[in-house]
């Protein structure tokens, strides 16, 4: 997978760079009205995932770990990340088919090939730190999917410097921001003008981190851990110390694996992930009941704004 | 024309990350600060940039101008990262002046600058039209979450349990 990316990155880099130097070659104009310019850029129509591609997308519902099941009361209003890839992926489209329009070339990688760490904002599996006994026993702290995309540093090296090669055209950034940007947000919509939902998920959050219960139980972990020989007060105490970029083919050190195993372990002991899931559930259940038509309002707003995305989208294929 | 100025300043960077890093003594803890993450210097355009911001965005621009850290990268900790083993690189808050920094749309300011960026921002900003980018409480992409979409001109204020509280973000 990693060596395919790299040769795809480096071929489409090629023809970034190529396409840039028959541009400057040729001095075509690349003005905002695209007149005059007595040739047309061809399109790649955006591979857009596919099914296979789909099926490694985090779920709704987490599906193995200490948070196995568990899905909060606020992420009924919040967009999923299908949802969000549509949504990102259609823009793309309009902003291509603008791009184009004006003579330029813009060819994003798709939303979606990378699939996302979590399913939604709630951020579930990993919402109280590492939950999951396999995943830390095979990669640590970081979670599989980084280990996918941030091992791969050769690709995206390659990608970056694609996109400065597409990018470098000279008016390119105008015909962008100026008009291809506001084209997309006026035909498909923006993503998170409001962000009720996620507001309330963040304030539920820091509320029920002081309630009683659960403080109870992240003491309870705390004490686990010492006993276990490590002392940490705050779950970002255990993750932060091996926070940092995975080198190709890196495994983490036996003492990530122990630090992230032991952590999962003293979270089942002292019972943290289910105390604060259950305080967090009365708690939203609260916020949704006393932000009802605020919350209604965003989820009406995302129906019609994925409406549009998929029109874009089926019209596309 | 930009792409050779890139082009140049690719492999200069390139070099003198090499150079660093060859050079840095295993032993010693070197320390460097870096507010620019996202091109290879800091004179290289840093017009596609996801800005993680000091200061709350205006509310009347929905813009943020504040100080920031300008990225491309996945960072699974907002305080930094050790490219060698040897060294660390903080990341803090820093300006990205007109003059100097040529085409960033609304350049980042100095409020801030100097400041750690771990669990000390208010907004950001997605300047990046090629990436959507993910913003988490905790290192390690964990707890609550922001997600900040491919670049559509709107800086975003981060939420309640994000301001101040920071931990890593994560292009996508």
């Amino acid at each position: 997978m990693s060596k395919t990316r790299v040769q795809a990155a480096a071929l489409a880099l090629a023809a970034a760079m190529a396409a840039t130097v028959f541009t400057s070659a040729c001095g075509a104009p690349h003005t905002a009205s695209g007149s005059g310019t007595g040739r047309q850029l061809v399109a790649q129509a955006m591979p857009l995932p596919d099914a296979r591609i789909r099926a490694t997308w985090p779920q709704s519902r987490v599906e193995q770990g200490l948070a196995k099941g568990m899905r909060l009361p606020l992420q009924d209003y919040m967009l999923g990340y299908a949802d969000v890839v549509d949504v990102e992926n259609a823009r793309d489209v309009v902003k291509q088919e603008c791009m184009q329009r004006l003579s330029f070339r813009f060819a994003p990688e798709p939303s979606g090939l990378q699939p996302s760490v979590a399913y939604d904002a709630m951020n579930m599996k990993r919402r109280y730190g590492i939950t999951d006994r396999a995943e830390a026993a095979a990669h640590g702290f970081t979670p599989p999917q980084a280990v996918t995309a941030d091992d791969d540093t050769a690709a995206e090296d390659l990608e970056l410097a694609r996109e400065d090669a597409e990018s470098a055209v000279s008016g390119w950034d105008e015909a962008m921001n100026q008009t291809c940007v506001p084209e997309a947000n006026a035909k498909v919509g923006v993503l998170y003008e409001t962000d009720v939902a996620g507001d309330l998920a963040s304030q539920s959050y820091d509320a029920t981190a002081k309630q009683t219960p659960v403080r109870n139980a992240v003491a309870g972990w705390s004490s686990c851990m010492v006993r276990d020989g490590h002392r940490v007060t705050s779950l970002d105490d255990a993750e932060g110390r091996f926070a940092a970029p995975k080198k190709p083919g890196m495994k983490p050190g036996r003492a990530e694996v122990s630090l992230a195993t032991d952590d999962v372990d003293c979270k089942q002991t002292s019972n943290l992930v289910g105390t604060w899931y259950q305080a967090e559930t009365v708690y939203q259940h609260r916020q949704i009941t006393s932000h009802k038509r605020e919350l209604e309002a965003e989820k009406a707003h995302n129906t019609k704004l994925l409406e549009r995305a998929r029109a874009v989208l089926t019209a596309r294929k | 024309m930009r792409l050779t100025r890139t082009a140049v300043a690719t492999a200069a960077a390139a070099a003198a990350v090499v150079a660093t890093i060859t050079a840095a003594p295993p032993a010693s803890a070197a320390t460097s600060y870096v507010h620019n993450d996202c091109t290879s210097t800091d004179t290289s355009h840093p017009t596609h940039c996801f800005r993680i911001q000091f200061n709350s965005r205006s509310e009347t621009t929905q813009q943020s101008d504040s100080g920031c850290l300008a990225t491309r990268h996945s960072r699974s900790n907002d305080d930094g990262y050790s490219p060698n083993g040897a060294s660390f690189i903080t990341f803090v808050f820093g300006a990205f002046p007109s003059d100097a920094y040529g085409g960033m749309p609304t350049p980042c300011d100095a409020r801030g600058s100097g400041q750690g960026v771990y669990h000390h921002a208010a907004s950001a900003w997605n300047q990046d039209p090629y990436a959507g980018y993910t913003v988490y409480a905790n290192t390690g992409y964990s707890g609550t979450s922001k997600y900040y979409p491919k670049a559509d001109g709107i800086a975003r204020n981060l939420s309640s349990g994000l301001k101040n509280h920071n931990g890593s973000h994560k292009r996508s």
